[in-house]
């Protein structure tokens, strides 16, 4: 049987050897291809696998006043975390973490999960420890393995002068997943913290530095095998201080001259556009948000009425009342439609129409020509002041002043305000729904008009400096801003300034004040008392002062508290007063 | 012929490519066990050394017994060796599979040895002069003769064997002078089961075999026959598709995608490849592979040996290797070529077989050309029993390299 003999074509052999070539040869392609051509793909895959980057945080840029003092700065606190593949029976140890703790159990375990990256990574399971429970961690370490503690940096606020600036510097929030996947840039990972209201918020980017990273050869099961000699590790470094134009005396001043109120206060350089206060109460503490907030205080700050979170100065829109009939009367001087000599007889209200519009002053002011309608703020003459123009020419001159639309300061949010016009008047109350009564109320600031304090601040800085509009601001600038011309008259700019001069100066000005007065500040101004339907009318006092060389330009006001003269127009003097340090000393040296 | 005399005559060169090749394995092997504290005897590098002499006893077990002594006997060793197969049911799994029989210390693929015994018995039959290899029905008996034991051992379950078992067949048929037709017609069931996953490719592939069967010059009923035998199977495609197992089906998906699963079924594919492409030219160094010290790589030491070399040694080894291999094998073929009897010729043509597939793959798997099987690589990956069977096969071959004059 062995013997059969076997005639093999030379073929066949070159066919099978052909095979067993070609099946090498696509071995060695592809050995080729992965191997030069694809190397630097591959080394780059390598890598990644073993090397996992450890970042270390970056402090956060300080937030200093315009004389560098500390307003916001950092802290370290710390933090309990887990590596789970350590745990030994994570249902014990936690039972015993929530007893040092004092926290809930099933909190822990929730973020446990929430922080999870990985059996072998850390994942934090406590913020802001005190130093007390820290102690009682590292005291039972033997009886908890796989538990360390961390530090983290979070906000701190030193409190200078007891300024707290709530609003202005604004808080740091954790991101959230949906932020995180909206974030094109920036290396934020889960648990960071980011700018969420306030400066933090709109100057993140520059606040915020940049991460350090050190380099640790990991193996397969993420199990750190040493620090990696191949590679030099990143420092951090901080984010940029951030200079504000913010006043901390003055601040502070303004902040507790309105403490127990509600309603806000904004006084700006008006040479500069400058702010040196802004203030809205009530406020919060803003160390209750730095390390985290639980859902309780959350829940309290939400849902109070008196709304602590909302910055009012920028966002509160308020009827700006009898302030604005300065603007109704630089309308009629720059129209030509009154002069001084032009008076009407008020008898404490006005028919108009079918309806009645009354005088703050029951029996009536008599005899009013223009500085005392101003000075006394006598209603009734500007019911028939307004009728001599058109409500088109009246808003022009109110969206002049930068009414209706936002300012431009650096902060995230702003809001437009309210101008009647008659195409918004036709719009909202429909082609005949409303009457050229509406114009009435609108001169005396009631009705369709509706401000923020922020607005009359700079509207008031505009007359402080004859037309001159800067843009508002809390962050210093290097550059010089373009300066916006607002083209009125100088005439009409005297008589404005000589008439709320006498409001402050004069005896039996709405904000007479006697000191001022008698000083060698020049105090101007103007009071509000802005009817409203949630109560007592708004006390509003806009002005501004000139002395050593400077003018400041202030808007307050004091939500339902009552007449501006009575309630707004003495705090306004006793900011100026310190500002300028005239009269009682002690006040003065607050600052 | 006395053993002496056979020596003198046997391709020894062979010994030496292959001690190379082990040479290889054990560097790599070396330096993957430094990744432990230090060197000790228990390490799977000093374990395998021991390895080496029961597979040089195969060796010259299976160069030193007479060639019709194993004509003689194949067919009882076959039987008694796919008896073997059904000894692993009589014990418990070895992780959830029946491959293994335990003896003491050692485990054994009873299937490590049915590879090559069942090529010796078909070489026994296709060397029968009486058999007409121009008819295609001859051709039956051994396609049976091979799916039985295949079919078992892809139950066991370990398709990666059970595909080794079937490699040789065709060429085996082809070596010994089947018709090529008979040949296309044997492997085009494969094809219809592969194109029918898309309805084009199973279009354009039963258009292929209608032109080829129009012009074969076949009785219209067997041209009938065989195209709806294809069609058939096309249609059965969903149903094979379903029997296969969870992980079996990740594989073959993988190989379309690698992206498809990185953590799961596609991860010891994207190491291997990722190991490799990191090797480069020259390799990263002797120990200093990241991916095989910082276990990455799966299975280092046996399937994902070449991944290691690839890692540590580069490019430049990897050609090296495979040239070697393939001078082996084209060596073996030509042997084979020149052997004027029909049982050793296909004999060692079939070893030669056994040999590229193992190789092809192995290699093709740590490379994503092939789905993943635990195949280990000759003379190189790590595994004691699976070394003796490699030295018998050489043995067996040079013994089938050697004319007889007795």
């Amino acid at each position: 049987m062995l013997r059969t003999e076997i005639y093999i074509p030379a073929r066949r052999r070159d066919v099978v050897s052909l095979v067993i070539l070609l099946l090498f040869a696509l071995l060695l392609g592809r050995f080729f291809f992965l191997q030069i051509y694809r190397y630097e793909k591959y080394s780059l895959l390598a890598d990644a696998n073993r090397i996992r980057m450890v970042t270390q945080p970056a402090p956060r840029g300080n937030i200093l006043d315009r004389k560098g003092e500390i307003l916001a700065a950092n802290q370290s606190i710390y933090a309990i975390s887990v590596i789970k593949d350590e745990l030994i029976d994570e249902d014990v140890q936690m039972d015993m973490m929530e007893k040092y703790l004092d926290r809930d159990k099933r909190d822990l375990q929730q973020n446990l999960k929430k922080y999870y990256q990985g059996r072998f990574l850390p994942a934090l399971i406590a913020r802001n420890v005190s130093i007390a429970k820290l102690s009682l961690i590292e005291e039972h370490n033997n009886e908890l393995p796989g538990v360390f503690s961390t530090k983290l940096p979070v906000r701190f606020y030193p409190n200078v002068k007891n300024v707290r600036a709530s609003h202005i510097l604004g808080y740091l929030r954790e991101i959230n997943n949906s932020e995180l996947n909206a974030m094109k840039e920036g290396d934020y990972v889960l648990g960071d913290y980011l700018g969420f209201q306030g400066l933090e918020k709109l100057y993140e980017n520059r606040l915020r530095g940049v991460k350090g990273a050190e380099f640790r050869q990991v193996d397969a099961l993420g199990r750190e095998v040493g620090i990696l000699i191949d590679r030099e590790p990143i420092a951090s470094s901080p984010g940029e201080n951030l200079h504000l134009t913010i006043d901390a005396g003055l601040q502070s001043r303004t902040e507790s001259l309105l403490e127990g109120k509600r309603g806000a206060a904004v006084i700006i350089n008006a040479e500069t556009g400058e702010i040196l206060a802004m203030v809205s109460k009530p406020d919060f503490p803003l160390i209750d948000f730095s390390a985290g907030m639980d859902l309780d205080k959350w829940q309290s700050y939400s849902t109070d009425e008196s709304r602590p979170l909302l910055n009012r100065a920028v966002l509160g829109l308020y009827p700006p009342g009898s302030s604005f009939k300065l603007i109704t009367t630089i309308a009629a001087l720059e129209q030509g439609l009154v002069d001084d000599k032009w008076s009407v007889q008020c008898t404490g209200s006005y028919e108009f129409g079918d309806r009645t519009f009354g005088c703050w002053r029951e029996d009536g002011h008599g005899r009013v020509n223009l500085s005392r309608a101003i000075v006394e703020s006598c209603n009734v003459y500007f019911y028939q002041l307004v009728q001599r123009m058109d409500i088109d020419t009246w808003a022009a001159y109110v969206k002049l002043f930068g009414f209706g639309s936002p300012t431009g300061i650096d902060l995230p949010d702003e809001n437009d305000g309210v101008v009647a016009e008659r195409a918004y008047m036709n719009k909202k109350y429909g082609r005949w729904g409303w009457a050229e009564g509406s114009l009435l109320h609108l001169a005396i600031g009631q009705g369709d008009i509706l401000v923020t304090p922020l607005q009359m601040a700079q509207f008031i800085g505009i007359v402080a400096m004859k037309g001159d509009q800067y843009r508002p601001k809390l962050v210093k600038k290097k550059t010089k801003d373009r300066v916006v011309r607002i083209p009125i008259k100088s005439a009409t700019w005297r008589t404005i300034h000589k008439m709320t001069f006498d409001v402050v100066n004069k005896r039996g000005g709405t904000a007479f004040d006697k000191e001022l007065a008698a000083s060698d500040v020049s105090a101007h101004g103007k009071t509000g008392t802005a009817e409203n339907p949630h109560g007592d009318p708004h006390a509003w006092f806009v002005g501004f002062a000139e002395g050593k060389g400077e003018t400041i330009a202030i808007s307050l006001i004091i939500e339902n508290g009552g007449t501006g003269g009575s309630t707004a127009a003495p705090i306004a003097s006793k900011l100026i007063k310190s500002y300028f340090r005239v009269g009682d000393a002690t006040l003065a040296a607050d600052l | 012929m006395n053993f002496y005399k056979k020596l003198q005559e046997a391709p020894l060169h062979w010994l030496v490519l292959v001690f190379i090749l082990n040479g290889f394995g054990l560097i790599t092997l070396y330096s993957i066990s430094q990744g432990g504290a230090s060197f000790s005897f228990s390490s799977r590098f000093v374990k395998f050394l021991f390895w080496f002499f029961p597979a040089f006893g195969a060796f010259f077990f299976f160069l030193a017994i007479p060639k019709r002594l194993i004509h003689e006997y194949s067919y009882i060793a076959v039987v008694f060796a796919f008896a073997s197969l059904f000894l692993p049911y009589l014990t418990d799994p070895v992780a959830g599979t029946y491959r293994w029989i335990s003896m003491g210390s050692v485990n054994f693929q009873p299937a490590e040895v049915m590879k090559w015994l069942v090529v010796i018995a078909l070489a026994r039959y296709l060397s029968d002069h009486r058999l007409q290899l121009k008819k295609v029905q001859s051709l039956f008996v051994p396609i049976i003769a091979v799916m039985i034991p295949a079919g078992v051992i892809a139950k066991q379950p370990d398709l990666g064997s059970a595909v080794i078992i079937v490699a040789p067949l065709i060429p085996l048929l082809y070596w010994v002078g089947a018709k090529p037709l008979h040949i296309f017609l044997l492997l085009a069931p494969i094809f219809s089961i592969i194109t029918a996953f898309n309805y084009y490719t199973f279009t354009v592939w039963m258009i292929f075999i209608a032109v080829i069967l129009f012009f074969s010059q076949s009785t219209l009923r067997v041209m009938l026959a065989n195209f709806f035998g294809n069609v058939f199977l096309g249609l059965l495609t969903p149903v094979i598709w379903n029997s296969l197992r969870a992980y079996q089906k990740e594989r073959v998906l993988v190989l379309l995608d690698v992206t498809r699963d990185p953590l799961g079924a596609a991860y010891q594919v994207i190491q291997s490849q990722t190991a490799i492409g990191s090797g480069g030219l020259w390799g990263k160094g002797f120990g200093h592979g990241t991916q095989t010290h910082l276990k990455f790589l799966p299975e280092q030491e046996t399937d994902f040996i070449f991944s290691v070399i690839g890692e540590e040694f580069g490019f430049i080894a990897v050609a090296f290797i495979l040239v070697l291999f393939a001078f082996l094998l084209l060596d073996m073929i030509q042997r084979a070529y020149k052997t004027s009897e029909r049982f050793p010729s296909l004999v060692l043509f079939g070893i030669t077989a056994l040999f590229m597939s193992h190789i092809f793959v192995n290699v093709g798997m740590t490379v994503n050309l092939l789905p993943v099987k635990g195949l280990p690589l000759p003379f190189i990956s790590y595994g004691g029993t699976f070394l003796v069977s490699c030295y018998a096969m050489l043995g067996l071959a040079m013994n089938m390299s050697i004319e007889s004059t007795d």
